[in-house]
Order: structure tokens, then sequence, then C-alpha cells
């Protein structure tokens, strides 16, 4: 599904350059679960946001369902964004003046989705999410917990082939982040393809996959796991 | 709204509704000044090329001096003007000077009409009169009873049921109307033609029949119900002093001269003792035309000349309107510029202000615009949906400016002298203000999503 061929990423910070990615090679496969773990400033939020089209990689090649996407213009990286792609974040990035009905209408808006349909689909994600009854409440009025399953819904909300999944439980307190961790492997186990960063070993385990990284490189990538709940 | 990333512009508006309106209060005083001082601008140049092409700025005006500028006079130089009469006969100075092309005799006039209320409050008059005259008398036995006026100039009610008998008769509604008896000339300066009727023949100088020329408007007041304007032409009109018969109506040209009437000028010099003249010839204005505007001010100076040799010093006023005019369009044209100028920087500095309040507001939504990105909005998308809410606050502002504009206009026009529709120049204004900061607003705001979504998220 994605290949990154000798993707390099340097930071021009005037006096000093920073090469956040070195020649990193990598695969991933439709259907896969990763874990990029790594040290802070180890560049996996970078290779996230370079595997997201979030940023821009200063060089190597970015293909896509074998297609380079690093030559497409900012109309249709965006609409791959919305199309393809469903972004969780640490701290929930959710739109404080929309409820959480609204903000996860919103992606669907991008994709022309008709305003009625769109309402119809934000509500049932709600229900998938368990907050069917916190539909019009705004962020303000959630707890962290219930922030983060709105924005796992609003990253569903175009029924997208990747979930890329930054610090999921990073905000959380840990029933919590078990709860949200719960709902990431069911969507695996439903076909989609998850990558995840994360700092925390326990969590990382639970992919399928771990890509280590240190200074920009991948040190080490643990062998698949047995899929105990493949397709 | 079924646009959630609208929605969320909105409902920021909304929320900082102290910042909003600050910046909608900033770009109403820039556009509001800036589109006042357009207008000003505009208006103070469409106002000298209106004065320019008014007849009244080629016309040399030649009076006697009004009682007001005897006043001012010291008494020891106080022209003695009992003897200054000026005629249709001193006309003929014109004939020595090659640039003028018209000159004509203007006197003012005035018709008092006959109706009900006027028959009515003229007998309670003279009934008080004589209810005053009887108790004085019986004190009095040899205080003499003032004859009044003439009995053939009392008009009493069976008078006014005889006219109104009469087809041909109007009987007014108003009680008087000004007016100006005039020679022929003055006529062709004005290239004025009648809409209706006919403008006066020769006999109507000759004062055979008392005839008048109505304007646009005065006819309008004139005419009775189901009547129209043409249908005046001919109508005889009951006045104290008899009946005149209505022979023309001019156009409408949008002067005070509309609501004016027009008699011909006879020259009464001849027929009438001392004191008929000396009342009759103190409104008296000789007006001499000259077409080209070049030659004004040597006429002027050679009227003067002229006059002076046949009536003496400081008994003639000579006025030449250009002069005045010119003084006038000079000042009008120095504020103007002056306005244009401070409004310009005015209307500057709330750009900046708008465009540095806009780019703050733009930085807090720096990770709003990450995420939209990451949601799937283009660039395109975030650039218009800060152009909307630029669009929003410029064009409340603006509408806020403009009504704000209005009254600033009117007043410094009025300070100006400037009788001028601005309306159209306020609008123009008002237009190229708020481009100019709309402009301010969204060359920042282009840069600024130029950035990539992981850069807006990161750094916000």
């Amino acid at each position: 599904m994605i290949q990154l061929q000798a993707i390099n990423k340097l930071y021009d910070l005037g006096v000093t350059k920073v090469e956040a990615l070195k020649d990193v090679n990598l695969t991933i496969e439709r259907g896969e679960y990763v874990a990029i773990m790594g040290p802070s400033g180890s560049g996996k939020s970078t290779l996230m946001h370079i595997i997201g089209i979030l940023d821009q990689a200063s060089g190597g090649t970015y293909l896509l369902e074998d297609f380079d996407i690093t030559t497409l213009g900012d109309k249709e990286q965006a609409r791959i964004r919305n199309r393809h792609f469903g972004f969780i974040f640490q701290s929930f990035n959710l739109f404080p003046e929309l409820s959480a009905l609204e903000n996860i209408m919103l992606p669907m808006q991008y994709a022309n989705v008709p305003y009625k349909e769109r309402k119809q689909r934000a509500v049932r994600l709600l229900e998938d999410v368990g907050l069917a009854h916190r539909m019009h409440h705004l962020p303000s009025m959630l707890s962290g917990g219930e922030q983060q399953r709105v924005a796992i819904a609003r990253a569903l909300s175009n029924d997208p082939d990747l979930i890329l999944a930054d610090e999921p439980t990073g905000n959380l307190p840990s029933d919590k982040g078990e709860e949200i961790m719960q709902i990431l492997e069911k969507l695996n186990q439903n076909g989609v393809t998850i990558v995840m960063v994360t700092h925390n070993p326990e969590q990382g385990a639970r992919a399928r996959r771990i890509i280590n990284l240190q200074d920009g490189l991948i040190t080490e990538e643990t062998p698949v796991k047995e899929v105990t709940h493949a397709q | 709204m079924h646009n959630e990333p609208l929605l969320i512009m909105l409902r920021r508006f909304t929320g900082r509704i102290l910042e909003s309106g600050l910046l909608i209060l900033l770009v109403a005083l820039g556009v509001g000044a800036a589109s006042a001082g357009v207008s000003i601008s505009l208006n103070s140049a469409s106002y000298a090329a209106d004065l320019r092409s008014r007849a009244s700025y080629h016309e040399i005006a030649v009076s006697v001096p009004s009682q007001a500028d005897t006043m001012e006079e010291p008494v020891i130089r106080k022209p003695t003007t009992d003897t200054t009469i000026l005629t249709y006969a001193d006309l003929s100075a014109a004939e020595l000077l090659p640039a003028v092309d018209f000159a004509y005799i203007e006197n003012p006039v005035r018709l008092s009409f006959v109706n009900e209320a006027v028959i009515e409050r003229d007998a309670e008059r003279r009934a008080q009169m004589e209810q005053i005259i009887t108790s004085e008398t019986a004190e009095d036995s040899k205080a003499e009873v003032p004859e009044g006026p003439p009995e053939s100039m009392r008009m009493d009610a069976e008078d006014l049921e005889e006219a109104a008998q009469d087809s041909s008769i109007i009987i007014a509604r108003i009680e008087e109307l000004s007016g100006s008896s005039v020679s022929s000339e003055y006529f062709t300066s004005r290239a004025l033609q009648t809409t209706f009727g006919s403008l006066f023949s020769t006999e109507d100088y000759q004062g055979t029949e008392s005839v008048i020329i109505l304007g646009h408007t005065a006819a309008q007041l004139l005419l009775s119900d189901g009547m129209t304007t043409g249908e005046l032409i001919g109508k005889r009109l009951l006045t104290r002093t008899g009946y005149v018969t209505i022979v023309g109506i001019l156009p409408p040209d949008g002067s005070s001269s509309d609501s004016r009437y027009y008699a011909p000028y006879q020259d009464t010099a001849a027929s009438l003792g001392f004191t008929g003249i000396r009342r009759s010839s103190m409104g008296t204005v000789l007006r001499f035309y000259v077409t080209d505007e070049q030659e004004l001010d040597a006429t002027a100076e050679q009227l003067e000349n002229w006059f002076t040799s046949q009536f003496g010093e400081n008994q003639i006023v000579i006025s030449n309107p250009k002069s005045e005019a010119d003084q006038l369009i000079a000042r009008n044209s120095s504020i103007g510029i002056l306005m244009l100028l401070l409004s310009g920087a005015g209307l500057f500095i709330a750009a900046i202000n708008v465009s540095h309040m806009l780019i703050s507001r733009a930085m807090r939504m720096r990770r709003h615009v990450g995420i939209l990105m990451a949601l799937g909005s283009s660039r395109g998308s975030i650039r218009r949906l800060f152009t909307w809410e630029s669009l929003g606050i410029t064009g409340i502002g603006t509408l806020f400016g403009a009504l704000f504009a209005i009254p600033l206009n009117a007043s410094m026009q009025q300070a100006m002298s400037i009788q001028t529709d601005s309306w159209w120049a306020i609008a123009l204004g008002a237009i190229l203000s708020a481009v100019l900061i709309l402009l301010f607003s969204l060359v920042p705001i282009m840069q600024y999503t130029r950035i990539q979504p992981a850069d807006a998220m990161r750094n916000a």
C-alpha cells in the first residue's frame, strides 16, 4: 500500500540544519497494524507526517498504491488526505467551536457528502464509539477519553484505508487509553490499516509490526507477529 | 448553516464579539473618512465644472449698491445713490465692448395672488383697522380717516366668486410667487425654450398685456385638480393688481429658477414719477454675458470704467462672478485635496491595523488551519475561508462607514458651499476603500496559508 524509498527530511533552522529522517525505506501493506517507536526527537512524528502527506520529504520517493504522490498538487494531496487517511492526534485536535456531531461531519463536507447523509453517518459513528448521547456537546464539555473517541469517529468519517494515530493515548489515563487501544484493534480487525506512533512499549507490542527509529534512521524492525486476528 | 468550516469562522466571529466589533469599527472609520474624503474631492471638482458651465459664470452683473452695502461704508464715503438709476438704456454699454455677446436687464418682482384665504384675512384686517379708526375718530373729531388702497385694487368675496365661475381664470392656492422681469436677451443668454406655450413677443415687452412665463415647479404649484401642465397656457391668474396671462412654461433645470416666474421687462422710467422709478430700480441688475471666460476680467474692468464715467465713483457695483467663483473653486479644491490626503492616510492606517488584527486572528487559528488541511481542506479552501471572514468584516464595516460618511460629507459640503448630490461619490469612495482594506487583509492570509499542515499544527 505504502512504499517509502530513501526518504530524507531536513529542517533548515538558519544557522543549523537538522536531518530528521535519513534515507528511510519502509513498506506498509494493506491491513497492517504498525507501531512506530523511538525516543523524543528520533523522527517518528516526522515520519508519520510524511506518510500522512502533512509534510513534504526533502528527498526520496513516496509511493501510495504504486503512485508517486510527491508529484501531486495541493488539491490532489488534500483529496487523498480526506478520502483515504484518517488522523488521530495526541491532543485530539477537535474544533472547540463545533459540537461532537459537527466535528465528525466536517471531513465529509470536504468530500462533498450531502448534509443529510453527513449527519446520518456522523450519528452512526457516534453510536459506534458510544457517544450518541453527547452529540450536541462541545468538546469542552467532554472528558479527554470522550474527546479522543469523537476524534476517532471523525477519522473514520470518510471510511479511510489508513488511520494515522500520533500518540493517541498520550493525554489519557490508562483505563481510557485502553479503551482507545481496543477501538484501534477492532478497526484493524475490520481491515483498516493502522500506523501508530507511541512511546509506550506495551501499546507498541500490541501492533503487528514495530519500527524503531533512532536519530532519523530505522534501527530495528521487529518481525511481523503471529496475527491472531487476521482477516 | 450547512457548512462546518464556515460555521467555525462564524462562531469564532460571534464568540469574540469585542474583537470583531473593533475590527468592524476600524473598517467603518477608515471607510467612512475615506469615502467622505473621496466624495468631497470629487464633488468639489464636479461643482467647479458645474459653476464654470453655468450661464451666470459668464455674466458680469452691474447694480446699484444695496442698502446693506451702503451701511457698511463710512459716512463720509457713503454714495449718493438717490440719483443712480439703472435702466434698459444702460445696456448700450455692451455695444462698446466686443467681448459681450448679450446683455439684459433683470428686476425682482412678485405676484400676490387672490384667493379665499387672502380675502378673509384682508376682510379681518380691514375690520380691525376700521374699529381702531372709529375709536380714534371718536376721541379726536379732527382725525382724518385714511382712504386705504384704491377701490379698483380691493378684491372681495364677490370678485373672487365671479372669477371662480370663469374657467379661463385660475385661483391660485398659493399666496405669492417670486420672479424677475427680464428683457428678451435673458432667454437668449440661457438658450431657454419653453416646453409649453412660447417666449414673450415684442408686444409683450411693450406692455399691452400682463403676461408671464412660469418655471417648471412654479407651474406645478398653480395646477388645479386634474389639470395638465400644458393646459395652463392661456389661463389667467387672479392677482391683487389684476389678471396676468400665462404664455409659456419652461423646462425643469434643477435650479431655484424652477420655482420662479418671468415677466417681460418694461422700462418704466418714462411713464412713472421719481418715487416710482426709485422703488422699481432698487434691485435692478444689468447683466453682460461674455462667452469667452478669458475676457471676463478685462470686460469687467471696462464696464467699471464706463459706468464710473456715467454715474461717478462708488455709485455702481460691478460683480464679476468668474473671480468670485474662481476663489470658491480654488478654496474648495485645496480643502478637497487636503481632505483626500487626510482621509487617505486614515484609511491606510485603518487598513494596516485591520491587517494586523486579522493576522493575529489567523495566527491564533494556525492550529485550526493545520487540522483543517489534515482533514482534507486544500490551501484554496483555507484561503476562501479567510476571504469570507475578511469579506464579512469589510462588508459590514463598509456599510457602517458609508452611513457614517453621509452626514460627514453633507456637513463638509455645506461648510464648503458645494451644492452637488453626492451619493454616487460616497458609494465610489466606499467601494475603493473597501477594496483597499480587503487587499490589505488578504495579502498576509495568502502568504500565511502556504505553510505545511504539519508545521501549522506543530508550531501553533
